[in-house]
C-alpha cells in the first residue's frame, strides 16, 4: 500500500506543474538519506529540509527506498571508502581532530567507517542525479510521458483495483 | 518554504521535547544498562533512575550488576548513587563526570534471576591476548578435571572407556614416515647419481701409476710431481664436494632426528587423552589443593582475568587512530577514534566515592579514580583504593590500578586481610564439601600483575580456630573421610600461584591439608584408580608401541646407512690424501737425491778437467 501511494504520489508530481527541480530536490535528497546510515544527525537535518522546503517527498521517498537497496548492497565498498578517508590520507587527519572538537558535529558519527564512506558517495551523487532526474522530468513532461502509459508495468500499477481505489480515497484526504 | 512544514515542525519539536521530559529518564537507564552489560558481558539493571535536566543530575535507587562466570550472581551491587554531568563536553558527544558518589556497595550478593546475556559474536581482528589465553587455557584444565567419587570410580565402564580411545600417533607416525622416507630417498639417489666409487677408483689409479722408484731421470721425477699436483687439485675438489656433501647431510639428519623426537611426545599425548577420558583423579599430593579449593580460585580468577580482559580490548580500540581495519557486521561500519592531548576523552568520571560492607560484615570504603576512555588522553592510570574494617578488628585493603597509557599494558593489584571472620563462609565449590564454616578467622594475600603478554599472581590463605558443620553423614567414604579431616583440622593453608605467558599458562595450589588428604585418598581409591591407569596405558601401548618400534628401527636403519655410506667415502678421501702425501714425499727425497747425484757428477767432470788444464 505504501509503495502504491510512492507510485501514485510520483505520477502525480510528474504530471503536476510542480518545478523540475523541486521533484529533482526531493529525490537526491531522499537518495542521500537512503545510502547513508538512517539513524545520524545529517538525516534528521535533510529530513528537516524535505518537510520545511518544496521539495517533493514522494520522490524523497522513491529516492529513499531505491537507494537504501544499494546500501546495503555496496556497504563494504562504502566502509573501505570510509576506512580510507579516516585513517589513510595524513593531510585529512587534523580536519577529522577539528570535527572531534566541534559541538554538535561530534554528534555526527563522522568517524564511523560507513557513515563518512556513504556520506562521501551520496554528496558525490548529489549534482549529477539532480540534474539526471530533472532532464528526466523535463522530458516525461515534453511527450515521454505518452509513451510511458504504454509501458505494461505502468498500465499494471494504474489498471489496478487498489490504485483506483487509492485514487478515489486519495481526494478526500486533499 | 512550507508554512504547514515549519509548523509541523514546531509541533513535532515540542511533542519531542515533552515526551523527552516524560521519558529521559527510563532512556537513560536504559542506555546505561545496555552499555554496562556490553562491557561486562552480563545484565546490568538499574532501579529508578532520575534525570534532573537542570544541571544534569543523575541519581538511582540501586544498580546490580551480574558476574559473567556465574550469572546467578552479582558482581557488584550498589545502592543510592548520584552525580553530576558536565554540559559543554556533552555537545562534543563527551561524558565527563567529576564524581559519583555509591552508597551500599557489596559484591557477591545472590541474584534472584539469572543475569546471562546472549554473547554477540565477537569481531574476528580482536587477536587473542594474556588474559583471553590464560581464560581459555585454565578453562580447558578444568573442564579435564578428575572424577572424585568413589561411586564413579568404581562404577567406571572400562570397556566403554576403552572403546573410546582413539590413538592418533600411529597415523602421525606413519605420515611422518613418508616425510623421512623422502629425505632418505633423496640421500640415496644422491649419492647414487654423484658416483664417486669410479672418481675415487680413477684418481687412485692415477696415483698407483706413479712409482717414484722406477722413474730414473730428474726430468721424469719433476714430470711425475707435477702429475701427482694434478690429481691432487681433483682429489682437493672432490674433497670439497664430499665435504660440502657431509654438512647438508648432517643438517637432514639431524632435521629428521629432532622430528622422530615429536613421536615421543605424540605418544604422550595420547597417554594423557586416553587418561583423560576416564576423568581419573591424580593421587599425588599437588592435585589435592586444586581439587579441594581450585573451582572456587579457578571461578574467581576467570572473572577478574574476564574483566582485565575487557578493560584491555576496550582500551586498546582508543589506543590508535590508525587501527586495524575489521570487518564490521553489515551497517554497521568501523569508529574510528580520534584524539590529541589536548582534547577530553570521550567518557571520563573522574573519581568514586563508594562505601558499602564486605560478604563478612566488613564496612567498606573507598575510591575509585579514572574511568576513562582513553587514558593516554589524561596520562593517569585507573586507581582502586578500598578499605574495609569491623569493630572486632577485622581489617581488608585492596589497591589496584589499570594502567593503559605507557608502552606496555599494565594491570595489578593487591589484596590484604587480616582477621576476616570466617562463620558462613564456603570454603569450597566441591560436592564432596558442601559445608559453611561455622567459626574461625582469616589472613588473606593476594598480588596480581599484568605487564604486556605476561601474567603472575599469587594468593596466599591462611584460616585459623576454624570449624565446619555438615548437614548429614555422606555415603560416600571419600567424601566423608574428607569431612572428618576437616571437622578436625583448626588451621587451614593455601597457596596459589598463577604464571602465563603466550606460551603457556601454570597454576599451581598447595594447602597444609595435602599430605594428609593424599594418603586417606590413596587408601581409599588408589587400588581402583591404577586398575583402571594399567588398563588404559596397556590399550595404548599396544596400539602404539608396535608402530614406534618399527619406526625406530626405520629410522635407525636408514640413518645408519646413510651415515655409512658417508662415512665410507670419506675413509675413501683420507686413504687418498695419506697416498698423495707419501708419493710427494717420496718423489721430493728422490728429486733432492737426483739432484744432489747430478751436482757431484758435474763437480767430478769440472774437477777433472781443471786438473788437466793445469798440470
Amino acid at each position: 500500500m505504501v509503495a502504491l501511494k510512492i507510485a501514485s504520489k510520483i505520477i502525480k508530481a510528474l504530471r503536476s506543474n510542480q518545478a523540475p527541480h523541486e521533484i529533482a530536490w526531493g529525490f537526491v535528497l531522499g537518495m542521500i538519506i537512503g545510502i547513508t546510515p538512517l539513524w545520524n544527525l545529517h538525516n534528521l537535518l535533510l529530513i528537516v529540509l524535505i518537510i520545511i522546503l518544496r521539495v517533493n517527498g514522494a520522490m524523497a521517498a522513491a529516492g529513499f527506498l531505491l537507494f537504501s537497496v544499494f546500501a546495503f548492497l555496496l556497504d563494504p565498498l562504502f566502509h573501505s571508502l570510509g576506512y580510507w578517508l579516516l585513517t589513510g590520507i595524513a593531510g585529512l587527519h587534523s580536519l577529522w581532530l577539528f570535527f572531534a572538537d566541534m559541538p554538535i558535529l561530534a554528534w555526527s558519527n563522522y568517524n564511523n567507517t560507513l557513515v563518512l564512506g556513504s556520506l562521501v558517495v551520496a554528496l558525490l551523487l548529489t549534482a549529477p542525479m539532480f540534474f539526471l532526474v530533472r532532464w528526466g522530468v523535463v522530458q516525461y513532461r515534453s511527450g515521454l510521458a505518452s509513451h510511458v502509459q504504454k509501458f505494461r508495468i505502468v498500465q499494471i500499477i494504474t489498471g489496478s483495483k487498489l490504485f483506483r481505489l487509492y485514487q478515489k480515497l486519495g481526494h478526500l484526504g486533499d | 518554504m512550507r508554512l504547514k512544514g515549519i509548523l509541523f515542525l514546531v509541533i513535532l519539536s515540542a511533542i519531542v521535547i515533552i515526551l523527552g521530559f516524560i521519558f529521559s529518564d527510563k532512556w537513560l537507564e536504559r542506555r546505561i544498562e545496555a552499555i554496562g552489560t556490553s562491557l561486562i558481558g552480563a545484565r546490568v539493571e538499574i532501579d529508578n533512575l532520575d534525570l534532573s535536566l537542570i544541571g544534569l543530575h543523575v541519581r538511582w535507587d540501586s544498580l546490580q550488576a551480574a558476574n559473567p562466570n556465574n550469572t546467578m550472581r552479582n558482581i557488584i551491587t550498589t545502592g543510592p548513587t548520584e552525580f553530576d554531568m558536565q554540559f559543554a563536553p556533552l555537545l562534543r558527544k563527551k561524558v565527563i563526570i567529576d564524581n559519583i558518589r555509591m552508597l551500599n556497595v557489596s559484591s557477591g550478593t545472590q541474584r534472584t534471576m539469572d543475569g546471562a546475556v546472549e554473547k554477540k559474536r565477537r569481531v574476528k581482528s580482536q587477536s587473542p591476548n594474556i588474559f583471553s589465553k590464560t581464560i581459555e587455557r585454565l578453562r580447558r584444565e578444568a573442564s579435564a578435571a578428575p572424577v572424585w567419587n568413589v561411586d564413579a570410580l568404581a562404577n567406571i565402564n572400562l570397556d566403554s572407556v576403552l572403546t573410546m580411545i582413539k590413538t592418533f600417533s600411529p597415523q602421525k607416525i606413519d605420515s611422518l614416515k613418508i616425510v623421512l622416507a623422502e629425505t632418505y630417498d633423496k640421500w640415496d639417489s644422491a649419492f647414487a647419481q654423484a658416483n664417486w666409487n669410479d672418481d675415487f677408483a680413477y684418481l687412485g689409479s692415477r696415483l698407483n701409476a706413479i712409482d717414484p722408484s722406477s722413474i730414473k731421470t730428474l726430468d721424469g721425477l719433476q714430470a711425475a710431481y707435477a702429475t701427482l699436483e694434478k690429481v691432487q687439485t681433483r682429489i682437493d675438489s672432490l674433497g670439497s664436494y664430499v665435504s660440502k656433501t657431509r654438512t647438508h647431510l648432517n643438517s637432514d639428519l639431524k632435521e629428521t632426528t629432532r622430528q622422530a623426537a615429536l613421536v615421543d611426545d605424540w605418544i604422550k599425548t595420547d597417554y594423557d587423552n586416553a587418561l583423560a577420558l576416564a576423568k581419573l583423579p591424580g593421587l599425588d599430593k599437588t592435585s589435592i589443593a586444586r581439587f579441594l579449593f581450585g573451582d572456587r580460585i579457578t571461578t574467581q580468577t576467570l572473572t577478574i582475568l574476564g574483566l582485565l580482559d575487557r578493560a584491555r580490548r576496550f582500551s586498546h580500540q582508543f589506543a590508535s587512530d590508525k587501527p586495524k581495519k575489521q570487518k564490521p557486521p553489515r551497517m554497521k561500519g568501523q569508529t574510528i577514534y580520534f584524539a590529541s592531548k589536548q582534547r577530553l576523552p570521550d567518557f571520563w568520571i573522574k573519581n568514586i566515592e563508594l562505601s558499602g560492607h564486605s560478604a563478612s560484615g566488613l564496612h567498606l570504603t573507598g575510591q575509585v579514580r579514572n574511568i576513562v576512555s582513553n587514558q593516554r588522553l589524561i596520562g593517569q592510570p585507573l586507581t582502586i583504593s578500598i578499605n574495609g574494617k569491623n569493630s572486632a578488628g577485622a581489617v581488608s585493603n585492596l589497591e589496584g590500578e589499570l594502567n593503559h597509557f605507557g608502552e606496555l599494558p599494565v594491570e595489578g593489584f593487591s589484596v590484604s586481610t587480616k582477621n576476616i571472620p570466617l562463620k558462613n563462609i564456603k570454603l569450597s565449590d566441591s560436592k564432596l564439601l558442601p559445608g559453611e564454616l561455622v567459626s574461625g578467622k582469616g589472613d588473606l594475600g593476594v598480588h596480581f600483575e599484568a605487564k604486556g603478554e605476561s601474567l603472575n599472581a599469587s594468593l596466599d590463605f591462611a584460616a585459623a580456630e576454624t570449624s565446619l558443620m555438615f548437614e548429614s553423614e555422606s555415603s560416600d567414604p571419600l567424601q566423608q573421610t574428607l569431612r572428618n579431616i576437616l571437622q578436625n583440622t583448626k588451621t587451614i593453608k593455601i597457596k596459589t600461584t598463577l604464571e602465563s605467558s603466550a606460551e603457556r599458562t601454570r597454576l599451581v595450589m598447595t594447602s597444609n591439608l595435602d599430605e594428609l588428604f593424599s594418603q586417606e585418598i590413596e587408601s581409599i581409591v588408589g587400588e581402583q584408580v591404577n586398575k583402571v591407569r594399567t588398563a588404559i596405558e596397556d590399550k595404548v601401548a599396544r596400539e602404539v608401541s608396535s608402530v614406534q618400534k618399527d619406526f625406530d628401527a626405520f629410522v635407525a636403519a636408514k640413518s645408519g646407512f646413510l651415515e655409512a655410506e658417508m662415512a665410507q667415502y670419506e675413509e675413501m678421501l683420507t686413504a687418498q690424501y695419506e697416498l698423495i702425501e707419501n708419493k710427494k714425499k717420496e718423489l721430493e727425497k728422490r728429486i733432492e737425491e737426483e739432484k744432489k747425484r747430478l751436482g757431484t757428477e758435474v763437480q767430478e767432470e769440472a774437477k777433472k778437467r781443471l786438473k788437466g788444464l793445469f798440470e
